[in-house]
């Protein structure tokens, strides 16, 4: 099936769900029944199963649904989660200093949900069409490879040539460019100034270099170029990793400040549900 | 400039396939049966027979019970007795595990949920222990670099399977060398035995040259399988025997292309594209006279056009597709002779029968409904443009059909791409991989790209498994779970023979260690045990491959690249 279809499909019931849900708590409350138990109960079983999401992932070895199906099935899921939170609260601001934390924490869990979605669709086309696939965790290796030539190369300028035009250079404008990645907010923004500016800055040294060290800048101005491509896959799939690590403790501390929810509920329900 | 370096051109026995053969050892072979029937006057002055004998065979030893050949293996050569007997297990075959093959079982749910907290936390941990269990058979070092396996008791395999006994003059092993299938009996030592090992190069020529070996060949060919083949080919389904016969008899059994086109494939890859159609030699061409219908009976073919001063690529023929039936069809119906409309080029190695047009107008075209045939074929240019050149019915891009093609990932019945769009480098499918497998990725999520798919570095299980050439233990072989590629690990040896014929560079060696993360070293020598380890797409596993079930955005597939309906379908989800 194409992805427009299943996108369609997924989106023509999820919007059915989410009509019956609204309907049925109508009902509920023209019933003169609390209907806030009713939302509560669906919403808080609604989170229990995205969360699955994550044990499913651990357990790659059960025959158990596949992870994209799964996924799918988290994606929309979560999409009725926000109808039912907005059906258990209403459309207000939470009042006791719990409920807030608790609805903060819910916002913050779909809010980084649907970075993360946006960020899976968005930054894995865009490291497509940057240059060569590169492992995450090899980058570092890569960049102190790339390092260790540019000091290398340096070194070399100033043994053979006999001049320090170009390690004066690095030193100032492009050690601190090489210890690591670099320029993290500005490729996620698209931006090429940061490369832009060092081409310029090395272009600008060009009149004080002999035709030798022309050749080393040359060199030199390629491990840049290099280098400024690790950075790009850097930022991209770093980014892809660290929301992660907000969307998921998050979603365990809702389920924990949702179970104490739940139980005061419960205790000052005064016998009405 | 510098100046260019000359050398001799190289030539086709640069590499002999053994050791040097001395002339008293040529002359001696050229005694035999059936060599001593052969007329050298009837082989070319570049390729005599003597020369033949002299680069293209080798003289093996084999004592008591090692096993020649087993059944189901790949092989590149056939088998002449020199000196002593052979025995040919014909029924029942011999067990999996005596030919030292894994007998893989399903793992059960608990099984499976173990892994969880089993997997050791060292990379490639094995048992040392189970190293020594096998007790049928056993192995013994022949000369500096061979490996044999040996019955351990031959007279229980005498007595619980049937055998032919195979003398001094007698040959094995040709049909499937020549036709590049398994072989399909095992083969052992009895007592004390001198063989001829025939490269497949030397067959092939003398086939080519010999009319009683071709003869002998063909016939083989015939009684084994080529009626089955053609009455399950679709053309025929329907035919009586007498046609099915008839049509047999008249089957030309015809080979293309370059055995070892794996340890040429590197350096191809590197090559330009006129460089690599060059090295495919053609089947059939664009516009010449139909003469036949061409069935691939194994390996791949390139169905091109041409394009300006190149040729586009717009599918690709594997085993059981046919050649040249829209025109033979077309010519019969309108009394027209319209030539072929697309060449057909050897990719690595094909085997082809060519039914003649006569055989089609005589017993297939009045026999079939006139549903079942083909459209008329509408008059072509001589030379499309490249301003034609669009998506092909298959729905592939022609970009990417190139692609797979001029890689030869058309090999591939499980072949792993992965969309990079979709793709957020979580390596999840890395992660899953290692927990189905000890611990230890079977595969690198890496490769060679086409725009933004990704053909990884894993295992593809290839309709034509080169790595299965050689091994001198038959650690690696089908499954007969689901005909996956997998290696019985403790009937490895570590010898590299498949990593390094595997041309996808798919096969990882590695140093094994004990459960306390110890390096587990050969007696011997003091140097680390190697395994060949790859994928073995989840063969044990109850959900199937753990990599493609991992993946949570659709992004990795599992992709049997015969299945060109499927692969469309796959990359046209976007």
């Amino acid at each position: 099936m194409k992805f427009a279809a299943r996108r369609r499909r997924n989106l023509a019931i999820t919007i059915a769900v989410s009509a019956i849900l609204i309907g049925a708590h109508a009902v509920y409350t023209a019933a003169l029944r609390d209907s806030a138990f009713l939302s509560g109960w669906l919403l808080l079983a609604t989170v229990l199963f995205l969360a699955l999401l994550n044990i499913r992932k651990k357990l790659p070895m059960l025959p158990v649904v596949s992870a994209s199906a799964w996924l799918q099935w988290h994606i929309y899921a979560g999409w009725i989660s926000i109808v039912l939170f907005i059906l258990h609260i209403g459309i207000r601001f939470p009042d006791g200093w719990l409920e807030t934390i608790l609805a903060g924490l819910f916002v913050l869990v779909v809010g980084s949900g649907a970075v993360g979605l946006a960020l899976s669709r968005i930054n894995a086309r865009r490291l497509t069409r940057h240059g060569e696939e590169v492992v995450f965790e090899r980058i570092p290796v890569f960049i102190a490879t790339l390092r260790e030539e540019a000091d290398a190369l340096v070194v070399r300028s100033v043994a053979e040539i006999g001049s320090t035009t170009i390690a004066d250079f690095y030193a100032t404008h492009l050690k601190a460019f090489f210890d690591g990645p670099r320029n993290v907010v500005r490729h996620l923004g698209q931006s090429n100034r940061a490369l832009f500016t060092l081409l310029t800055r090395i272009g600008d040294i060009e009149r004080y270099l002999s035709p030798k060290e022309r050749e080393v800048s040359a060199e030199l101005l390629d491990l840049v170029r290099k280098k400024d491509a690790l950075d790009y896959h850097y930022a991209h799939q770093a980014t892809l990793k660290a929301w992660l690590f907000v969307h998921v403790p998050l979603t365990y501390g809702l389920l924990i400040v949702a179970a104490a929810h739940l139980v005061l509920a419960y205790a000052f329900t005064g016998g009405v549900s | 400039m510098t100046e260019p370096v000359l050398i001799q051109r190289p030539q086709r026995w640069d590499a002999p396939f053994g050791p040097k053969m001395s002339e008293v050892q040529v002359q001696g072979v050229l005694q035999l049966e059936p060599f001593c029937n052969m007329d050298p006057d009837k082989f070319s002055r570049a390729t005599p027979l003597a020369d033949i004998i002299r680069n293209d065979t080798r003289i093996r030893n084999y004592r008591n019970g090692d096993i020649i050949v087993r059944a189901d293996d790949y092989g590149d050569s056939a088998f002449i007795v020199i000196e002593g007997k052979v025995q040919v297990v014909t029924r029942p075959g011999l067990s999996e595990r005596l030919l030292g093959r894994t007998t893989t079982k399903k793992k059960g749910f608990f099984e499976v949920l173990r892994q969880l907290w089993s997997n050791p936390r060292d990379p490639e941990v094995r048992d040392p222990t189970r190293y020594g269990a096998r007790r049928e058979t056993g192995s013994r070092q022949h000369g500096t670099d061979e490996t044999h396996v040996f019955l351990q008791d031959v007279p229980a395999v005498l007595e619980h399977h049937r055998t032919v006994r195979l003398g001094a003059g007698e040959m094995f092993g040709e049909i499937a060398a020549l036709g590049r299938t398994p072989r399909t009996a095992t083969v052992f030592a009895d007592g004390d035995v001198e063989l001829l090992e025939l490269r497949w190069q030397g067959l092939r020529d003398i086939r080519r040259r010999d009319d009683e070996f071709r003869q002998h060949v063909d016939h083989l060919y015939r009684e084994r399988g080529q009626k089955e083949y053609l009455r399950s080919t679709p053309l025929f389904r329907g035919l009586g025997a007498s046609d099915l016969a008839k049509i047999a008899d008249e089957t030309l059994f015809e080979t293309y292309g370059d055995f070892d086109w794996h340890t040429k494939y590197k350096k191809l890859a590197e090559a330009s594209a006129a460089e690599r159609l060059a090295e495919e030699p053609v089947i059939a061409q664009e516009g010449s006279y139909p003469d036949g219908v061409l069935l691939i009976r194994s390996g791949f073919a390139r169905v091109s056009v041409q394009v300006g001063n190149g040729h586009r690529t717009i599918s690709y023929l594997g085993r059981g597709q046919a050649f040249g039936f829209e025109e033979i069809a077309h010519n019969w119906r309108f009394d027209e002779t319209v030539p072929y409309q697309r060449t057909l080029r050897a990719v690595g190695y094909v085997d082809v029968l060519r039914v003649p047009t006569s055989i089609m107008e005589e017993y297939v075209l009045p026999n079939m409904p006139p549903d079942q045939l083909p459209p008329p074929i509408e008059a072509r240019g001589a030379a499309g443009s490249v301003a034609d050149v669009s998506d092909e019915a298959s729905g592939i891009k022609p970009g990417m059909l190139e692609f797979l093609v001029e890689n030869r990932y058309i090999n591939g019945t499980a072949t792993m791409l992965i969309n990079l769009d979709r793709c957020v480098r979580c390596d999840d499918c890395v992660k899953a991989c290692a927990a189905t497998h000890g611990g230890n990725p079977r595969f690198n999520r890496h490769g060679r790209r086409y725009g933004r798919y990704m053909v990884a570095n894993a295992c593809m299980h290839c309709v034509d498994p080169v790595c299965m050439i050689g091994c001198p233990t038959g650690a690696i072989s089908r499954s007969s779970l689901g005909g996956q590629v997998v290696i019985n690990d403790d009937t490895c040896i570590g010898c590299a023979t498949c990593a390094n014929s595997c041309p996808y560079d798919n096969i990882r060696m590695v140093e094994i260690r004990n459960d306390r993360g110890a390096f587990i070293l050969d007696e011997d020598t003091n140097r680390p045990i190697v395994k060949a380890t790859k994928c073995d797409l989840c063969i044990d596993q109850m959900g199937g491959p753990a990599c493609q079930r991992a993946c949570p955005h659709d992004a990795l597939e599992r992709v049997d690249m015969r299945d060109l309906p499927a692969l469309a379908d796959w990359l046209n989800r976007e």
